[in-house]
């Protein structure tokens, strides 16, 4: 009992912590099977619904779908599921971009609190194996960023989708 | 025709017969011949971006749907811009994704309009009359008005794409009907309706992703379906058969033409589902088509096809072939 109260305490003081300007950036999402226009302007449709979307772009040849976001939104990746299987469709991949603030995890790596509702557990491709973040990549995520408070912007492809706290495997530097 | 593909026509048409689900025309008739082609990909006046839906005014002017332009745009029949109104937005008189249009029997133009789930009524220039949103209808109205057209005694049926329903509306805009329930396979049952047109006064939907055809009366009864195997909703690329049927247009001799989108071509049909003919094929060669969304009949008979994937219209000479 004293643990889960911790744990809830801890969750909230995390979530508390989101800085104002901490939300979804763009994102770039892939479906499969889209090639009508009745679904794709249906795709299109359901996303600008998602508080916080302010733009959407649905190229048919490639299944690819861009978001734009509104500054300061609070949308989740949970919406976007939504929104898409609303339309009738899976998110087969998922890319954000998300400006958030950096905490250190609990299990080491660290955890990008991008708004009220969402965070994230950074991880980064080694080799052949997904990592917990390097404090070597954080430290020159936050340069590239220029704040000096603990806010960076990263990009990378969404993992593990269904759990609470899905990962998010940062992208190298120099692949943006 | 080859003996195997004529083999194959007589096995479906039989098949299909025995289901008493369509009629059968035996051989088929020649296709259409193409006589013009015309569009370029773009936003400048005259320039389509993903058009999708056509209707052709009793004077002959081609009214296009440039979807991915949020615009409608009006044409001669020779293919001459002579115009355009609306521009991306949610307020009156813009457009959130025009799909389709129809034109009733004073000219005013109806356009089911996807993203922004409302018809809009106008006139020839483009003058906002009404909107409508169906809100008196169950579950307070469309959600994707993909599809619509008007009767000869002015009420309005619009295909409401994601409710898998077809709703009816009186002459001054009150609701009257539901048409059709969602689902697949069982008559009555609409899947993805995207087009609609009206023959003898009776509903033809376009069962998108149904992979058919069906007739309802104007109260809803379904009284006919094709489309595949017995018009079961199975989508195929043999003759009859349909990989989303998207538009739907009826001559004056009470022909039924068919946009079938995945399968790149134009199948046209008796009133009673029979096949007389089949044209086109995937390309971007003059009659080939990438994906068409839709077509109308002029009323000379000029049969004018949305080919969607190769942002043009082409046009091809009245249907020579049998008729009901």
């Amino acid at each position: 009992m004293r643990g889960q109260l911790l744990l809830a305490v801890s969750i909230g003081l995390l979530l508390h912590a989101a800085p104002a300007d901490a939300a979804f950036v763009a994102a770039e999402l892939r479906v499969n099977g889209l090639s009508c226009p009745f679904c794709a302007f249906g795709i299109e449709k359901k996303l600008l619904d998602v508080d916080g979307v302010q733009g959407v772009e649905v190229f048919l040849d490639d299944g690819r779908i861009a978001l734009r976001f509104e500054p300061d939104n609070d949308a989740t990746v949970s919406d976007l599921e939504r929104a898409v299987e609303k339309a009738g469709f899976e998110i087969a991949a998922l890319r954000l971009t998300v400006r958030g603030h950096l905490l250190r995890g609990e299990q080491g790596g660290a955890i990008l609190v991008a708004s009220t509702r969402m965070k994230f557990r950074l991880v980064e491709t080694r080799g052949e194996s997904t990592e917990p973040i390097s404090s070597t990549t954080l430290k020159r995520l936050r340069e590239s960023t220029g704040q000096e408070d603990r806010s960076v912007v990263v990009t990378g492809a969404v993992g593990d989708r269904d759990e609470q706290e899905p990962t998010l495997v940062v992208e190298p530097l120099e692949a943006r | 025709m080859s003996g195997s593909a004529l083999w194959r026509v007589l096995c479906v048409c039989v098949m299909a017969t025995l289901a008493g689900t369509v009629g059968c025309a035996g051989d088929l008739f020649p296709a259409p011949r193409l006589l013009s082609v015309w569009g370029e990909s773009g936003s400048a006046p005259g320039e389509l971006h993903q058009p999708i839906g056509i209707a052709v005014a009793a004077d002959g002017t081609v009214f296009v749907a440039d979807t991915g332009n949020d615009r409608i745009q009006a044409f001669s029949s020779e293919g001459s811009f002579l115009g355009a109104f609306g521009s991306r937005g949610k307020q009156p008189g813009e457009f959130r994704r025009p799909m389709d249009l129809d034109i009733d029997a004073q000219g005013h133009l109806y356009v089911a309009e996807h993203g922004g789930d409302r018809v809009q009524v106008f006139t020839r220039a483009g003058e906002l009359l009404r909107v409508v949103h169906g809100e008196d209808a169950p579950g307070g109205g469309f959600d994707a008005a993909a599809g619509v057209v008007v009767s000869a005694s002015g009420e309005l049926y619009v295909a409401d794409f994601y409710n898998h329903r077809v709703l009816a509306f009186r002459k001054d805009g009150s609701f009257r009907t539901v048409i059709g329930t969602p689902g697949r396979v069982l008559p009555g049952r609409l899947h993805y309706p995207t087009d609609l047109e009206w023959s003898d006064g009776q509903l033809v939907v376009a069962d998108a992703y149904n992979h058919r055809i069906q007739i309802f009366t104007k109260d809803g009864r379904a009284v006919a379906r094709w489309g595949g195997i017995l018009g079961f909703g199975l989508a195929g690329d043999g003759p009859g058969s349909f990989r989303v049927a998207t538009g739907v247009a009826v001559d004056a001799l009470g022909r039924i033409y068919v946009a079938d989108f995945k399968n790149h071509r134009i199948q046209i049909f008796t009133g009673h589902g029979a096949l007389l003919a089949i044209f086109g094929a995937q390309g971007s060669g003059p009659g080939e088509f990438e994906r068409p969304t839709d077509l109308d009949i002029g009323p000379d008979g000029r049969i004018y096809v949305v080919d969607f994937g190769n942002d043009r219209i082409q046009v091809f000479a009245p249907f020579a072939g049998g008729a009901r």
